[in-house]
C-alpha cells in the first residue's frame, strides 16, 4: 500500500451565504499518483484545494498533508514541500520570464547559483528558454500558464496542486500543456488536479474522484470508473425532439436504471445494443424521430452522467 | 536576501508600468493648470496685507541755492504706505513690520509670517531725488517757456529775461534720467506675496509722482524767489510714463542673484509640493501592484514559501521609498532642465532630500497597505486617490488656506497641516531643495524627525493590519 500524501476526512465547508461547497468529503491521495477531481464548475473542487493549502478554514473535518494537520500546515516546514497553481496565473506581468522564475526562487531562499540552475532546467523543460527575456505580459495565454506551472516547480515540490490548469486555453495549447504535465508522471511527484475537462482527467490521472454538489460520488481509476458507471461501451441515441412519450417507450425497452438523458440525447448502458437497435427500429414512433445512433466506447463524461445524472456542463 | 529581491523586483515592476508615468507627469501638470487658472482670483481680494519693511537707504543730501537739505525718502515712503486705505472703504492697505536683515526678511516670507517684504536699496532716496528733479524739469520747463513767451509778446523784456535765466538754471536737470528700483521679497506661490507685488507697482509710482510734485513746487518756489517771477504750477500739471522709469523686482525667497522670470520663480517654489504630490498620487500604483497579488492569489501562494511577513511588507515599503526617490528625481530633473530650480546644494542638502523622498515613499506605501488590509484594490485605489488629491491640494501650499499654529517642535512651528504626514516632507524638501540660501541642513531636522515619526507610525499600523488581515488570515 503506497503512503498517503493527502488525507481528507469528513470535510465540510459551508460558506456564510449557506452555500454548501463540500459535504462530508473523505478521500486519500497516495504518494506518486496523479489524482484528478472531476466535476462541474461550482462542485467544490477549488474549495477543497484552498482548504488543503491552508487558505480556507473548513466548517468541519480535517485535512492532513504529508502527515501535517491543516491547522498547523502554514506554520510547518511541510508547506515548502507542496506547490500550488490556482486558476489565476501566478506571475508578475511586468517582469520577464526569467525574472519571474528567479523572483519565485528567491521566495524559497535558494542560493543564486542553485536558483539559476533550476530556472534554466525548468525553462528548457517547458520550452520557455527562448522567451526568457520577454515580459510575462507579452506572453500568449498558453505560455503564461506554462510559466505559472514552471514557477510552481521551482522548489521541486513533492506535491503539486493544479487547479484547472488548462482552463481558458485553446485545444492546441491545451494539448501541449497536457504533454508537459504528463512528463511529471515519470518524476514520482504527487499531483492533485482539478478539472471539468474529461480528456484531461482521463489522459493524466492514476485515479479520478468524481465530485458533484460538494460530495464525492466515486473514486477509482478512469477505466474502473467507466466500467463501474456505464460499462466499456454505450449506445448513444440522438432524437429530433425527445418527449415524454418517446422516453416511456424507450424505458420499456432498456429498463429503468440503464439510461441517462442529456437534452435530446439518450445514453444507454449494459445492454445488448444490436438487439435494442432492432427493437427501436421496430417501433415506428421511436425510429421516426431518431436522428443518429452510435455504439461507442464510454468516456469519463458518460461515467459522470450515469453517476450524477447531470452533465459536466451542469445540465 | 529575499527582502532585497522584493525591493529590486518591485522597483522593476513599478518603473515598467505605464500608469506610474501618468501619475508622475500627468497629475502634477493637471494641477499646475488648475492652480494657474484659479490663483489669480485671490489677487483681487481687498484685504489688509501684513508686510515687512526693510530699508538700507542712505538718504540724500542736496543743495538748493544756499540751503542744504537732507531727505530720507524711505521714512516718508514707510509713512506713505502706512497711511494707505482702500478707496471708499475703511480698510487699511498694509500693516507694516520693520525688518532689519535680508535673512530675517526671507525667513519671515518663507514662513508666510508676512505677505512679502518691501526691500529698499541703499540708493532709494537718491533715485527718488533723481526722479523728482527729472520730473520737475518736465513739469516746470513748459510752464516757464509759456510765461517767458507771454512776457516777450507783451513787451516785458526784462521780466521775460528773468524767466529765461530761471529756464537756464532749470536746464541743469534736462538730461537727468532716473530709475527707481525696489525689491519685493516673497514666495511667488503665495497669493498674498503676488498681491503685494501688484500693489507695489501702483503705490511706488504714486509715491514717486507725489514726491516729484512736492519737489517741483519747492523748486518753483526757489526759482520764484531767486528771479522774482511767478510760476503757476497746479496740482494736475505733468504726466509721465511711469512704467518705463520704475522697476519693482520680485525676488523669490532663497532666490539667487540671477534674474528669474515670474514663471521660473513660481514653479521653483512649487516643485517640492509637486514632487511629494506625485509620490502621494503614485501610491495608487502601489495599491494596484499589491492588489494584483491579492487578486491573482500570488499572496496566497507566497504563504507556501519561505518569505516572512516582515520581509514582504518591509520589502514593499522600502521599494516604494526608492520608487518615490525615482519620481522625485525625474520631476526635479525636469525642473532643473527648464531652469526653474537654481539653488546650490551641498552634499548634506542632497542627502536630506533623498531621505525625505524615501521616507515619503515608505509613508505612502504604508498608507496604501492600510487601505488594502480592509478592502479590495479597486475601492482602496479610488478612495486613496481621492483622499490623497484632496490632502495634497491643501498641504502643498497652492492656495492661501489658513494654517493655524498649534505649537512648536525643536524651534519649528507645528501647524494644523502638520497633522497630515506628508506636510513635513513638503516643508522639508522646500527647505533643502529650493531655499538652501535661507535654511541650513540642520534647520530641516525638525521636519525630518516629524516625517520619521509619521512614517514609523504608519509603517507599524500597516504591518499589523496587513499581516493580520491579509497575510495570516484564512478565508
Amino acid at each position: 500500500m503506497p503512503n498517503v500524501a493527502i488525507k481528507i476526512q469528513d470535510l465540510t465547508k459551508i460558506y456564510e451565504d449557506n452555500v454548501v461547497a463540500l459535504d462530508d468529503v473523505s478521500l486519500e491521495i497516495y504518494e506518486g499518483e496523479i489524482f484528478s477531481l472531476l466535476g462541474p464548475n461550482g462542485a467544490g473542487k477549488t474549495t477543497r484545494i484552498k482548504i488543503t493549502t491552508g487558505q480556507l478554514e473548513p466548517t468541519k473535518g480535517d485535512v492532513w498533508v504529508l502527515g501535517v494537520h491543516h491547522k498547523e500546515f502554514l506554520k510547518s516546514p511541510t508547506r515548502l514541500r507542496i506547490s500550488y497553481v490556482p486558476q489565476e496565473n501566478i506571475i508578475w506581468e511586468e517582469l520577464t520570464v526569467e525574472e519571474n522564475m528567479l523572483f519565485m526562487a528567491s521566495m524559497y531562499k535558494l542560493s543564486r547559483r542553485e536558483a539559476k540552475q533550476r530556472v534554466k532546467e525548468l525553462l528548457e523543460d517547458f520550452e520557455l528558454f527562448d522567451v526568457r527575456k520577454r515580459l510575462a505580459a507579452k506572453l500568449s495565454g498558453g505560455m503564461k500558464r506554462k510559466l505559472a506551472i514552471a514557477m510552481a516547480l521551482i522548489n521541486d515540490p513533492e506535491i503539486l496542486i493544479l487547479d484547472e490548469p488548462t482552463a481558458g486555453l485553446d485545444p492546441r495549447v491545451r494539448a501541449i500543456l497536457l504533454s508537459d504535465i504528463e512528463k511529471f508522471k515519470k518524476t514520482g511527484k504527487t499531483i492533485l488536479l482539478t478539472t471539468h475537462i474529461v480528456e484531461e482527467a482521463e489522459r493524466l490521472s492514476t485515479r479520478v474522484g468524481i465530485i458533484n454538489r460538494g460530495k464525492i460520488v466515486a473514486i477509482d481509476s478512469p477505466s474502473e470508473l467507466k466500467k463501474r458507471a456505464c460499462g466499456i461501451e454505450i449506445l448513444d441515441l440522438l432524437f429530433r425532439k425527445l418527449n415524454e412519450e418517446l422516453v416511456k417507450r424507450l424505458v420499456s425497452l432498456v429498463g429503468k436504471d440503464n439510461y441517462v438523458i442529456v437534452g435530446d440525447r439518450v445514453l444507454i448502458k449494459e445492454n445488448n445494443f444490436i438487439e435494442l437497435i432492432n427493437e427501436i427500429r421496430n417501433d415506428p414512433k421511436l425510429f421516426e424521430s431518431l436522428l443518429n445512433t452510435a455504439i461507442r466506447k464510454s468516456n469519463l463524461e458518460d461515467a459522470f452522467l450515469f453517476l450524477t445524472g447531470t452533465s459536466l456542463g451542469g445540465e | 536576501m529575499v527582502m532585497w529581491e522584493i525591493v529590486k523586483n518591485r522597483i522593476k515592476m513599478a518603473v515598467r508600468s505605464k500608469e506610474l508615468y501618468i501619475y508622475v507627469i500627468g497629475f502634477p501638470l493637471m494641477f499646475m493648470i488648475i492652480y494657474g487658472s484659479i490663483a489669480p482670483m485671490y489677487y483681487s481680494t481687498i484685504e489688509t496685507l501684513h508686510i515687512g519693511f526693510l530699508t538700507e537707504d542712505l538718504g540724500i543730501t542736496y543743495e538748493l541755492g544756499n540751503n542744504t537739505y537732507f531727505e530720507n525718502y524711505s521714512r516718508i515712503f514707510y509713512e506713505y504706505l502706512d497711511a494707505l486705505y482702500y478707496e471708499s472703504q475703511s480698510i487699511k492697505v498694509f500693516t507694516i513690520e520693520n525688518i532689519s536683515t535680508i535673512e530675517e526678511a526671507e525667513k519671515k516670507a518663507s514662513k508666510l509670517d508676512v505677505a512679502g517684504v518691501i526691500h529698499l536699496p541703499r540708493n532709494f532716496s537718491a533715485s527718488i531725488y533723481n526722479s523728482s528733479v527729472s520730473i520737475t524739469y518736465s513739469i516746470l520747463m513748459p510752464i516757464i517757456i509759456d510765461c517767458m513767451n507771454e512776457e516777450f509778446e507783451k513787451g516785458n523784456v526784462e521780466l521775460a529775461t528773468r524767466y529765461l535765466a530761471a529756464l537756464e538754471e532749470l536746464s541743469q536737470f534736462a538730461n537727468k534720467t532716473f530709475s527707481v528700483t525696489i525689491f519685493v521679497i516673497g514666495d511667488p506661490t503665495y497669493s498674498k506675496a503676488m498681491q503685494l507685488y501688484e500693489l507695489a507697482w501702483k503705490y511706488v509710482a504714486n509715491f514717486v509722482f507725489q514726491q516729484s510734485r512736492k519737489f517741483a513746487r519747492k523748486y518753483a518756489n526757489y526759482l520764484e524767489e531767486k528771479y522774482n517771477i511767478t510760476i503757476p504750477v497746479d496740482e494736475t500739471t505733468g504726466g509721465f510714463d511711469v512704467e518705463k522709469s520704475f522697476n519693482i523686482q520680485f525676488r523669490r525667497i532663497g532666490g539667487k542673484s540671477a534674474r528669474e522670470t515670474f514663471l521660473q520663480m513660481y514653479y521653483s517654489i512649487l516643485i517640492p509640493g509637486q514632487m511629494i504630490q506625485s509620490v502621494m498620487i503614485a501610491s495608487v500604483s502601489a495599491i494596484y501592484m499589491i492588489g494584483y497579488e491579492m487578486r491573482t492569489r500570488i499572496l496566497q501562494r507566497l504563504k507556501l514559501t519561505k518569505v516572512r511577513s516582515a520581509e514582504y511588507i518591509g520589502g514593499t515599503l522600502l521599494a516604494w521609498g526608492i520608487v518615490s526617490l525615482f519620481l522625485g528625481t525625474i520631476l526635479l530633473a525636469i525642473a532643473i532642465g527648464l531652469g526653474y530650480v537654481q539653488a546650490t546644494w551641498s552634499f548634506s542638502h542632497i542627502l536630506i532630500s533623498v531621505l525625505i523622498l524615501v521616507l515619503a515613499g515608505i509613508l505612502t506605501a504604508a498608507y496604501s497597505l492600510i487601505f488594502l488590509s480592509f478592502t479590495n484594490e479597486r475601492i482602496a485605489g479610488t478612495f486613496s486617490l481621492i483622499t490623497l488629491i484632496m490632502i495634497s491640494l491643501f498641504i502643498a501650499g497652492y492656495f492661501p488656506i489658513p494654517n493655524p499654529v498649534l505649537g512648536e517642535i525643536m524651534g519649528r512651528e507645528f501647524t494644523l497641516f502638520d497633522i497630515v504626514p506628508w506636510r513635513s516632507a513638503i516643508t522639508g524638501l522646500r527647505k533643502s531643495l529650493v531655499l538652501t540660501q535661507i535654511y541650513e541642513p540642520i534647520d530641516v531636522l525638525p521636519d525630518i524627525i516629524l516625517l520619521l515619526i509619521w512614517t514609523t507610525i504608519y509603517s507599524v499600523i500597516s504591518f499589523a493590519a496587513f499581516d493580520k488581515l491579509r497575510l495570516k488570515k484564512r478565508e
